[in-house]
């Protein structure tokens, strides 16, 4: 087994809003080892970005992270300060998002704002940063790196901005990459490209990366281990290989079912019914039981327990009854 | 009665928006029943009593609450009375700006193309003027100092920020999809604009209105301070700044009290303003 | 559908030779002008009852296209041909009658209703502008359309924010289809939806389709999407069809470079599969449409690409019965001349 590079327990995040208090991530747990590709993975307004920025300590007001623990690389840093926690970021962990042009400062070149980080953390001179600028760029694949040092994010396309953000959050060699939806806002061709290259990095920098993404072909080509979320919680950790084998929450099984693969022409595509309910009018119990085919009337009454099951994790009530329960907590 | 509800929760959590709000309707109160709230006539002189100090100073009395100025008349009383002047023009200049800022900035920015170049251009050269110099002169050559005059004269400085604003959203929104499938419907133009344009352009113009009626008394004091806006027997704020100004150093409140009843007035206008701006701010889930 | 039925039906649809130039830059005086081609010489036809998938990446023109033939835009170039009747002459006042036989849902379910109305207003709209029915015939009308595309005719008093992008999408179907059209836009209708919500939408498009007997063009950047509803399917880019081939054959019979550049992009779905992907992948990045290369756009991202194709132009070509390609070396072709 592997080193664990970030342990996150229990995390919660909640909105103070007019109706009231309201909880967008709710007891979300997990760990990701040294090296390894973890993919959150869910629909939009499922919490899985607010997860991601709980982690780089960048939720905004009126938002309230509550974690019992969220450790990096050996140091709880669910309660640090923010200047100990920018001291981190970009250093320890760095994260990329789905937008890079709104991730860039227009008015800067890409070298101004790549030698800066350099800058910064290294305490590089700037001749030395330059250098180092120039070579990540081209680390990160881009053809003439020289040329795109001097130019402004907008000259550049979608698929070249990502990759300068890619190359800005690896050069200080974090430890952690959270990427979020980085290539959801790019064609297929070019997310064929930064998906390769992220690949290749992990492979060559031992970067353990978050990925989170709406798109379930995409943990197939990158994930290592999946945790599908629903209605801010994690209903479903497994690795990639068991996830999609054999899903076993419902809602795992639905979204796999749903999703388009070539060839469905001829068959008529199976559906999850319904939409996710608002986190202002949370269900009770299980929250996945108006959509779900499997749903009893138990499912409506009582949180389902998180159950463990050959090293997975799964949110339902129908593996209770099979199994014995280790350690699992009553919500 | 939901939405009533709604808006006043919204209000209370605001505390400038719920200060803005008191301020803006004492002030209509006053405006309003000047005739039952003065205990002066204001414009009747009372030689004995001239330049009579603030009842809790020496020398004061509570007949006079705020003193009396030159001519023996009673500073409340003129200020109650100076608020009705002071509301109905910068309401009227308010309207009429707004009405032709509205219409220019739909048809600038529906239609665009020339028609779009004209009057951004003229509105440019509107703008390249500065405002009070233009009335200034405007009603100097014009020697007619009534309400009416003033309130074109207003309007005339201050339409082109309308229009400006009124273009940008009409811009932003004639990309939006709805306003392409209304047209694949086959709508034309006037029902797009009445139907899709105009209701979504309403907050920000309700915004830009309440600032805009602060600008407008800002204006008219300014004018009437410097002896070409309002002119007596009708009270200002302005005219009795002006007429306190030499009486500043000996008689400071004459100046001081019509001064701070610009000040507040203006502050809870903006307040209120603001807040409007928050709450009826499409990205904000408020209303 | 069969193909066989298909050949019966006569020609709903035809688009000959269509271009749209986007003049950039400049002064006002015209000088100094630079065009960027979004659409570029595009030409197809489609029949009564079927379903053509037009499918690119960003900036290929797909959604030009369909905004030119609901005539939101007005062409620099070309025919459009709708039953018959070259609407490209028509003026404002001769169309608007043949607008409600033409209908468009958007791809954004939040921009494209106006969030200021209730649902029953919006899609009441139709009946507004092309009809003159009584108000308790719209009534009806309306509730008949929520309850065809499988919305609560409770929900006809909301407004659009209170509905998830699944539901908006529903209500701008129903929209659509309220006045009965013939053809049906479909600009990329559920790529701004969850996965879970998409296979809905895309469903009710089938469903309804057959119970109307709509023709459709569905446009969309993702081929599994665009594969799981069309019968015939063209590949767009930079403003050019590439390869228009019926849906089956496209995949079985990839003939162009960059349809299958397009289907190697595809993520795999099975976590079993990607390690034995070692396939090259498309390389680089789509041309500027303001410089475009010499001869064939594609060669400058093609691995077969030769010297002609860099000089010479491909045209669009039938190379096998209902199978169009605009390549000089199309894919099939040059296996079989291997292997002679």
């Amino acid at each position: 087994m592997k080193q664990t590079l970030l342990k996150v327990e229990n995390l919660e995040v909640k909105f103070k809003t007019l109706e009231g208090m309201q909880t967008a991530v709710q007891g979300v747990s997990f760990d990701v080892a040294q090296g390894e590709v973890f993919c959150l993975v869910g629909e939009s307004g499922c919490g899985k970005s607010l997860t991601s920025l709980s982690i780089m300590g960048l939720v905004e007001k009126p938002g309230i992270v509550e974690a019992d623990a969220i450790v990096l690389d050996g140091q709880d840093i669910s309660h640090l300060k923010e200047e100990k926690l920018r001291e981190l970021r970009g250093n320890k962990m760095s994260m990329i998002f789905q937008e890079p042009l709104t991730s860039l400062n227009p008015l800067f070149t890409v070298g101004n704002q790549m030698d800066e980080v350099f800058r910064l953390h290294q305490k590089a001179n700037r001749a030395k940063a330059k250098q180092m600028s120039v070579e990540m760029l081209r680390f990160v694949g881009i053809p003439d790196p020289e040329d795109v040092y001097k130019r402004y994010p907008a000259a550049l396309s979608g698929g070249m901005r990502q990759r300068v953000m890619i190359a800005m959050a690896l050069s200080c060699r974090p430890k952690l990459l959270i990427a979020d939806e980085p290539t959801t806002a790019l064609d297929v061709t070019i997310q064929k490209q930064i998906l390769k290259l992220m690949k290749d990095l992990r492979r060559e920098l031992g970067t353990s990366i978050i990925f989170i993404t709406h798109d379930l072909g995409v943990v197939a080509e990158m994930a290592d281990r999946v945790a599908v979320m629903y209605a801010g919680q994690i209903v479903e950790q497994a690795s990639v290989y068991d996830l999609f084998q054999k899903p076993l929450h419902p809602y795992t099984e639905g979204l796999i079912n749903s999703t388009i693969r070539l060839g469905d022409g001829r068959r008529r595509l199976p559906t999850i019914a319904g939409t996710v309910p608002p986190i202002s009018k949370m269900v009770s119990g299980c929250r996945f039981h108006p959509r779900c085919p499997y749903a009893t009337p138990a499912c409506r009454e009582n949180a389902p327990p998180v159950i463990e099951i050959q090293g997975r994790m799964v949110r339902c009530i129908r593996y209770a009854k099979e199994h014995k329960q280790e350690g699992g907590v009553h919500v | 009665m939901k939405q009533i509800k709604r808006f006043f929760k919204l209000l209370l959590r605001s505390s400038t928006g719920t200060a803005g709000m008191v301020i803006v309707i004492l002030i209509c109160l006053c405006a309003v029943f000047a005739g039952q709230l003065a205990p002066h006539d204001p414009n009747a002189m009372d030689l004995t009593n001239m330049t009579k100090p603030p009842a809790w100073m020496e020398g004061g009395d509570w007949s006079h609450v705020l003193g009396t100025d030159n001519l023996g008349r009673d500073i409340l009383s003129r200020m109650l009375y100076g608020s009705q002047i002071s509301l109905v023009v910068g309401i009227l200049a308010t309207l009429t700006s707004g009405a032709v800022g509205m219409v220019l900035g739909l048809v600038s920015g529906y239609y665009g193309g020339v028609t779009d170049h004209v009057i951004m251009r003229v509105a440019d050269a509107f703008y390249a003027i500065p405002g009070i110099l233009l009335a200034l002169v405007t009603l100097m050559v014009f020697k007619s100092s009534g309400i009416v005059t003033l309130v074109l004269v207003i309007a005339a400085i201050s339409w082109v920020q309308y229009a400006r604003l009124i273009r940008s959203e009409v811009l932003r929104l004639k990309g939006k999809e709805f306003v392409k499938a209304s047209k694949t419907l086959g709508a034309s133009s006037g029902y797009i604009i009445f139907h899709h344009i105009l209701p979504n352009v309403w907050p920000s113009f309700i915004v830009v209105s309440t600032m805009s009626v602060a600008g407008s008394i800002i204006t008219e004091a300014s004018l009437s301070f410097l002896g070409v806006g309002i002119q007596a027997p009708l009270i200002s704020w302005g005219g009795m700044l002006s007429d306190g100004r030499v009486l500043l150093a000996t008689h400071w409140w004459v100046a001081t009290f019509p001064g701070i009843m610009i000040t507040v007035a203006i502050l809870g206008i903006t307040f209120l303003g603001n807040w409007l701006r928050d709450v009826l701010d499409p990205h904000n889930k408020g209303l | 559908m069969s193909e066989a039925y298909l050949k019966k039906e006569p020609c709903l649809l035809e688009v000959q030779g269509l271009k749209m130039l986007f003049p950039t830059g400049g002064s006002i005086l015209g000088k100094n002008k630079r065009y960027v081609h979004a659409v570029d010489g595009v030409s197809f036809s489609l029949r009564a009852g079927e379903t053509l998938g037009i499918v690119g990446e960003s900036g290929c023109g797909k959604s030009t296209v369909g905004n030119l033939i609901v005539r939101l835009l007005k062409e620099t170039e070309g025919r459009i041909l709708f039953d018959g009747h070259d609407i490209t002459a028509m003026s404002a006042r001769q169309f608007k009658p043949l607008r409600k036989e033409m209908q468009m849902v958007f791809q954004d379910p939040f921009s494209s209703l106006n969030p200021r109305k209730k649902v029953f207003d919006i899609i009441a709209e139709p009946y507004h502008i092309q009809t003159k029915m009584s108000s308790a015939e719209i009534r009806k009308n309306v509730e008949y359309m929520m309850e065809l595309v499988g919305l609560d005719k409770s929900y006809q008093n909301r407004y659009p924010h209170e509905f998830s992008g699944g539901q908006r999408q529903r209500i701008g179907i129903a929209r659509a289809l309220a006045l009965k059209p013939k053809l049906v836009i479909c600009d990329e209708p559920v790529s701004a939806l969850d996965v879970s919500i998409q296979a809905q939408i895309l469903n009710l498009l089938k469903d309804l389709q057959e119970e109307l007997q709509l023709t459709y063009i569905f446009i969309a950047h993702g081929l599994p999407t665009v594969q799981y509803i069309s019968d015939r399917i063209a590949v767009m880019y930079l403003g050019k069809i590439m390869e228009l081939a019926p849906e089956r054959e496209l995949f079985e019979h990839t003939m162009h470079p960059y349809t299958e550049g397009l289907l190697d992009a595809i993520p795999v779905g099975d976590p079993t599969k990607r390690d034995e992907e070692d396939k090259p992948i498309l390389e680089g990045d789509l041309p500027s449409p303001l410089n475009l290369p010499k001869g064939c756009r594609f060669c400058s991202r093609c691995k077969y690409a030769q010297q002609i194709c860099a000089q010479k132009e491909p045209e669009l070509a039938e190379v096998t019965p209902g199978h169009y390609v605009c390549c000089h070396f199309p894919l099939i072709a040059s296996e079989e001349k291997k292997s002679e």
